[in-house]
């Protein structure tokens, strides 16, 4: 039923690996979404929104309402159960690319210490 | 109003599901983003991010969500009105896309209109409209001594409290004390504007000091502490904005002042234009009140209130013993605009609205021939069943495209023209630096940018809604009856186009003139050649008038010590700057009329050699004598006008007369007229009159120089700082200050040279289209016309004459257009009348040529057309 096939866009990517993380408000999830991407991606309001809405939609997040930072509660979104294994299933896919780039000489060894879990 | 935008496009843009699932925390979201953003500039263009990323959001939905969700993305069907209004938006945006050299001639045009209509808005907007910074600044009036028919004098103290104790119609009021004072201590001395200002000054204006504290009643009584408020340009700049400044002690005229506050930016005085006070010290009861200031209630009116103060001035003359020989009055702060500003302002907006008129017909013309060319595309639209209402509406979203870019680059262009004139600006024009572009403007800039695209949209959306299907099997025919008429649209705008930049022409030329005027009167003097030096002397330092006076000979020496210099008079004032000296007329023998008595005059106390520096001609009698100054004599010299007017028979020297307490003084000669205030002020209305100067009084000294005072100038000044080091001395070229005289002019001359270069510039573009379109449009006929035989030249004067067809009726239209205008450039005028046929027949050679040349070229290009192919090239 899902409509979200491989490879999944960068931006909903990211907001799957944030809220892997955490359940986030929409502000917040920009922020996070800015900032893990070290600034690569910085959706405006109505990208995100319109990427959030297919991700609903498409099943792969759920709505909330966990308590703002003000206090306040109001809408947070959270991922689903078909979300986490759709962003495995992402992970993956990009796992395999990046082995083939680094056989092919096209990305860097993993170095010692970062790779020692991999 | 950002954020109204904002919501009413999601709500249109977005489909109605996402909106109302998401809406509400969209909204919020794009509140925090803006709330984030910081400054006016970061947070327009946060803005408009956001802008885009809902567009592109909007299109993203609909093809991800639409309709069938496996079909390809495009071929969504459209429901709903929003939709289809993306779709169009969409299909404009591609439109104009494919004809960037169009979109950018478009906009650039426009812009360039809409950000000199902005710029001018903003100038008049925080001058004439709201020239107070104060929240009920309409409601603050100045109270007035009223003087015969011509002058203003400021009300007393009690007057003051008397006619700003009636509560019932006023809510406050305060008097204030004028002055200056030197602060020295601080790198050069500077002098400040420096009024007295009671404890509630304030909050009389509704304002709060920036730090520190208002004045408390104990500093406003006599032998108070010595505290002071500095206004904040002057903490910026002299003290780099100390935030640890309170308790700091500065030096004013001499004495230790202590700062307790700093003043808001932008607070001036509610009197009249004189910049923002450096310093503010309190007013105490031993400080002359200069200016008394109310607020009146809201309910009430100013013509109550002048009724109220009229009775009361009644009433105190009936009491008093002797009637007063003033009345009363109450201004409006906010009307104490100078008039020049006004005029040269209400010439500019008119102006920037031709030249927008102007711009808007250009490419009304430029969409028209666009439509044209796309008729087989439009036409094929209609035949698959798109509504007419849709296809004008398709037309007009992409002006409104257009317009909409054009407004946001506009308001660049006008960031940049206000930054311009801020630095261009005549000094008399200081409230110029007011205008900035706030959200008032700002939406001025937006409604007038869609106002524009209607204007410019309307006409050719119509017709492009007009064509019918049955165009589609006539496409392959030239010259239908669309075409025909939209040719006859196109030549009607372009000689509107010509009208108007006639018009800004002729204004323009008529401004040239002017100047031209001034410099040519005759000013009754050598100006050529002659240095003014003002020197303020530290009064605190030289209390005494034989002080003052030792040390003005010492720097008179000193300065006729310089090579070059031929000759140095001291004197009280010098053209264009003369003093003003009030009081009732009086002539021995004589009854001077009524309303002649109060008229001040214009003057100043002079050496015997002041006429000799300035070459000043006497033209009866003699002049002042070191006999007359050393015994301080009572004798006078009269200007030539003042002296016929005021002795028609010519018998001035030798009579008698006096001014308000001064003693009866004798006339012992006359001289020319000399421009007192300005070169644009009448000399021979003004009343002049000159005094033997007092000792220690007269801060000027006229320095004739050899010839090359330029080079004088700076040897000048650093003579007289070498003298007395903490002085203030201001050395200028007298030809220089007279030109300053006329700054006001000469600014709107040049702003108005400038728009109206670019309006002749816009029409002859707009003619050069039109007629490039047309030669384009009977190519074929040319063709065949040549192949029959006609000559070059023909075929040349053929094009030519449509072009000059336009620009005759254009012209004629300009000639009425101009002369109906005059009225608005009336009072800017000197020496030229409105109906100058010089001014016509210059804007009628610059436009002739400039069109000469724009029609010249597509006729060229017409009469080289290879016969053969234009016949075949159907």
């Amino acid at each position: 039923m899902s409509a979200q096939e491989l490879p999944l866009t960068p931006l909903s990517t990211a907001i799957l690996l944030a809220l892997a993380k955490e359940e986030l408000h929409g502000y917040a999830l920009m922020q996070e979404v800015e900032v893990q991407s070290a600034g690569v991606l910085a959706p405006g309001t109505g990208t995100l929104y319109s990427a959030l809405m297919r991700l609903l939609d498409d099943g792969l997040i759920e709505e909330g309402d966990a308590p703002r930072p003000d206090g306040r509660r109001g809408r947070s979104y959270r991922i689903s159960s078909q979300g986490r294994e759709l962003l495995r299933a992402e992970a993956e896919r990009l796992d395999r690319v990046l082995a083939l780039a680094r056989a092919r000489g096209f990305a860097p060894e993993p170095r010692p210490a970062a790779g020692s879990g991999s | 109003m950002g954020r109204v935008v904002y919501r009413l496009a999601a709500r249109l843009l977005l489909p109605r599901r996402m909106w109302e699932r998401l809406g509400v925390d969209l909204l919020r979201c794009h509140d925090q983003v803006m709330a984030r953003t910081d400054g006016p500039w970061s947070r327009a263009g946060t803005w408009i991010r956001e802008m885009v990323h809902l567009g592109r959001a909007a299109v993203e939905v609909r093809s991800a969500t639409g309709g069938a969700p496996d079909g390809p993305p495009g071929s969504r069907p459209v429901h709903g009105r929003s939709a289809a209004l993306i779709d169009d938006l969409v299909h404009a945006a591609r439109s104009l896309r494919r004809s960037p050299g169009h979109v950018v001639f478009v906009v650039g045009t426009l812009a360039v209109g809409l950000g000199a209509a902005t710029a001018v808005y903003s100038a008049v907007r925080h001058t004439l409209i709201h020239p107070l910074p104060y929240e009920g600044a309409d409601r603050i009036v100045t109270l007035w001594r009223t003087v015969g028919s011509t002058g203003l004098i400021s009300a007393t103290r009690e007057q003051g409290e008397l006619w700003g104790g009636q509560q019932d119609l006023v809510e406050a009021s305060i008097p204030l004390g004028g002055g200056q004072a030197t602060l020295t201590g601080l790198g050069d001395p500077a002098v400040l504007n420096a009024p007295r200002v009671p404890a509630d000054y304030f909050a009389f204006l509704g304002v709060q000091p920036h730090l520190g504290r208002a004045f408390v009643e104990e500093e406003t009584l006599p032998g108070g502490p010595r505290s002071i408020i500095l206004g904040h340009d002057v903490w910026m700049s002299r003290f780099g904005a100390d935030p640890d400044v309170l308790g700091r002690t500065v030096q004013l005229d001499g004495e230790p002042w202590t700062v307790v506050g700093v003043a808001p930016p932008d607070a001036p005085l509610p009197t009249g234009f004189v910049g923002d006070p450096g310093a503010y010290r309190p007013l105490t009861p031993d400080d002359r009140v200069t200016t008394v200031i109310a607020r009146l209630r809201p309910e009430a009116t100013l013509e109550a209130y002048n009724e109220r103060i009229d009775t009361l001035v009644a009433r105190a003359n009936a009491d008093a013993a002797a009637p007063s020989p003033y009345g009363g009055r109450a201004t409006q702060a906010t009307q104490m605009m100078g008039s020049r500003l006004r005029s040269s302002l209400t010439t500019l907006g008119v102006a920037v609205g031709l030249l927008l008129l102007l711009a808007c017909l250009n490419v009304s013309a430029l969409l028209i021939n666009r439509g044209d060319r796309r008729r087989h595309e439009t036409a094929v639209r209609v035949a698959l069943g798109v509504g007419r209402r849709r296809l004008a509406r398709q037309h007009l979203l992409e002006s409104l495209l257009l317009g909409g870019s054009a407004g946001i680059l506009g308001v660049g262009v006008a960031r940049l023209g206000l930054e311009a004139a801020r630095f261009a600006r005549p000094e008399n024009l200081s409230a110029l630096d007011r205008a900035t572009l706030d959200t008032p403007v700002l939406a001025f800039a937006l409604a007038l940018s869609v106002g524009t695209a209607l204007l410019f949209g309307l006409m050719p959306s119509l017709q492009a809604a007009s064509a019918t299907a049955l165009d589609v099997l006539r496409s392959g025919i030239r010259g239908g009856r669309d075409t025909r008429r939209a040719a006859r649209a196109r030549w009607a705008l372009v000689s509107a186009e010509v009208a108007l930049s006639f018009a800004l022409l002729v204004g323009s030329a008529l401004l040239v003139r002017t100047m031209g005027a001034f410099q040519r009167i005759d000013i009754g003097f050598e100006a050529e050649g002659l240095v003014e030096a003002q020197v303020t002397l530290p009064r605190w330092k030289y209390p005494e008038a034989a002080d003052r006076e030792a040390v003005l000979d010492r720097l008179r020496s000193a300065v006729e010590r310089l090579g070059g210099v031929r000759a140095v008079s001291l004197a009280g004032g010098i053209p264009p700057a003369m003093g003003v000296y009030f009081g009732t007329l009086e002539i021995e023998g004589r009854e001077v009329p009524e309303d002649e008595r109060q008229t001040p005059f214009f003057g100043a106390g002079i050496d015997p050699d002041y006429f000799d520096t300035l070459r000043q001609q006497v033209r009866a009698g003699r002049v002042f004598t070191d006999e007359d100054l050393r015994t301080e004599a009572s004798i006078y010299v009269l200007g030539e006008s003042t002296a016929r007017t005021l002795f028609p028979d010519g018998d001035a020297v030798g009579a008698r007369m006096r001014l308000g307490d001064d003693e009866w003084s004798t006339i012992v000669g006359v001289v020319a007229d000399a421009p007192a205030t300005g070169l644009d002020a009448d000399r021979t209305a003004q009343r002049q009159l000159y005094t033997p100067r007092r000792p220690g009084s007269g801060p000027r000294l006229a320095v004739r120089t050899d010839g090359d005072s330029r080079a004088a100038l700076g040897a000048i000044a650093r003579a007289l700082r070498a003298e007395v080091p903490d002085a203030l001395v201001d050395v200028a070229e007298v030809p220089y200050r007279l030109g300053e005289s006329v700054a006001a002019q000469r600014f709107t001359m040049r702003l108005l040279s400038l728009l109206a270069a670019v309006a002749a510039g816009l029409a002859a573009l707009g003619l050069y289209g039109v007629v490039a379109q047309a030669v384009g449009r009977r190519t074929r006929e040319i063709g065949i016309r040549m192949s029959l035989g006609a000559r070059t030249d023909s075929i040349l004067w053929m094009v030519m004459r449509a072009g000059a067809t336009a620009l005759v009726l254009g012209m004629v239209g300009g000639v009425a257009l101009s002369l109906a205008g005059a009225r608005i450039i009336e009072s800017q005028l000197y020496g030229v009348e409105a109906a100058d046929p010089l001014s016509l027949g210059a804007a009628a050679a610059v436009l002739g040529v400039a069109s000469l040349l724009a029609t010249w070229i597509p006729a060229r290009r017409a009469a080289r057309i290879d016969p053969l192919r234009a016949i075949a090239s159907e």
